[in-house]
């Protein structure tokens, strides 16, 4: 608690004196930084826009500090197949106008906005998939309602079933002998 | 064959405060659906005409702009609103607000600071046909400026006080951030184990 209570102070003693005296303000942090190294802290990222790293410089944004992002490329990695390509990283670069100290901060590999075609691909596939599975199902479910619906009418709807078969086919033609005697 | 076993790890980070930081403005909810149904609405689809629209879009771009309105405020038009389609806590785009007083205070008009979140980007980059678009600045003679003028005057402008103002005393603030960190153990692939962090306050 000391040592954060103390880089702290440096810190705030930094930019409460770089009005009056830039090169103090300088000192100061030029101490903060030697300390944080010293005392091998683990510190937040955005601690180095507070300033410059080797000259101490408070940076003021827009008067001693460009900052731009780029891309960078990532390692070869070894889980792709082939053809695939691996995506571009990003980094943030923070170029000190007063030593002309340029430090990036890898930022790692930035959040999709879109979809990729691969993923798109994908999709695609399994919608048509989908599809062809719920044919097949509403298919398998008539022929299963169908034979419910013929469970449920038991032997007499079996019956009345083949009576109106009969019924039909001699409606339609016949070859037998009471068809020809009918009309004598 | 050992299993893996996935075991997470928190770390302590310390946060050092700037007492020279800016918040960001307060947008409410609203207000940011409004902004950004109306960028979508009206922004130019080709790259020309977003050259003669009065605008700059890409956080590269914008950050240019806003550096050389601090350098060289004669020179340059401030623009009047700066739209940044980032979450407010992204390092990309920490140091906005104070890079907006800045060019607020040597610059001779006001600019101010819209954040829309990550979530708007995506609509917006597909209107302007990019990949992707970090920050949008518009100019006060822009066509689109008297769609947004509206919507955007009642945000506050970031100003930066301890340039104008003697600096006060400001107590020690100590501040700390945990994070966790995953680590596979057992059977290790090459080109499969990735380390992640996650950050909690």
């Amino acid at each position: 608690m000391d040592q954060e209570r103390k880089l702290q102070f440096l810190l705030s003693i930094a930019a409460e004196t770089y009005a009056i005296s830039p090169s103090l303000s300088s000192h100061y942090l030029r101490r903060m930084f030697s300390l944080l190294e010293e005392w091998n802290l683990e510190t937040d990222p955005k601690t180095l826009l507070h300033g410059c790293s080797k000259c101490g410089s408070l940076f003021i944004f827009g008067r001693n500090i460009k900052l731009r992002t780029i891309s960078s490329e990532r390692k070869a990695r070894t889980d792709l197949k082939k053809g695939e390509v691996s995506r571009l990283g990003t980094n943030l670069e923070i170029n000190c106008l007063v030593c002309s100290y340029v430090h990036e901060i890898p930022l790692g590999v930035p959040l999709r906005l879109h979809q990729s075609k691969q993923a798109l691909r994908a999709k695609a596939i399994a919608e048509s998939s989908s599809t062809k599975l719920e044919s097949r199902k509403s298919a398998h479910n008539a022929k299963v309602k169908q034979r419910q619906r013929l469970r449920a009418s038991g032997l007499n709807g079996i019956l009345d079933r083949k009576k109106k078969k009969d019924e039909v086919a001699k409606s339609t033609s016949s070859l037998s002998l009471q068809d020809f005697m009918s009309p004598i | 064959m050992k299993k893996k076993q996935t075991k997470v790890k928190q770390t302590v980070k310390l946060v050092l405060r700037n007492p020279l930081s800016i918040s960001w403005p307060i947008v409410d909810a609203n207000t940011q659906e409004k902004l950004a149904q109306t960028l979508v609405q009206w922004l130019p689809a080709s790259h020309k005409d977003i050259l003669d629209s009065k605008l700059t879009v890409g956080l590269n771009s914008v950050n240019e702009l806003l550096e050389r309105c601090c350098q060289n405020a004669k020179d340059v038009t401030q623009p009047a609103v700066v739209f940044i389609l980032h979450d407010q806590d992204s390092m990309l785009v920490t140091h906005m607000p104070q890079l907006v007083a800045n060019a607020n205070f040597y610059g001779s008009s006001k600019c101010r600071l819209v954040p829309l979140g990550f979530s708007a980007q995506a609509l917006i980059a597909k209107k302007l046909g990019l990949s992707r678009a970090g920050a949008i600045a518009v100019q006060d003679d822009s066509p689109l400026w008297k769609y947004l003028k509206d919507l955007v005057m009642n945000i506050e402008e970031p100003q930066a006080r301890w340039l104008s103002e003697n600096p006060e005393y400001e107590v020690t603030k100590v501040e700390k951030i945990i994070t966790s960190q995953k680590e596979n153990q057992g059977t290790k692939k090459e080109g499969k184990n990735e380390k992640g962090n996650e950050f909690k306050k």
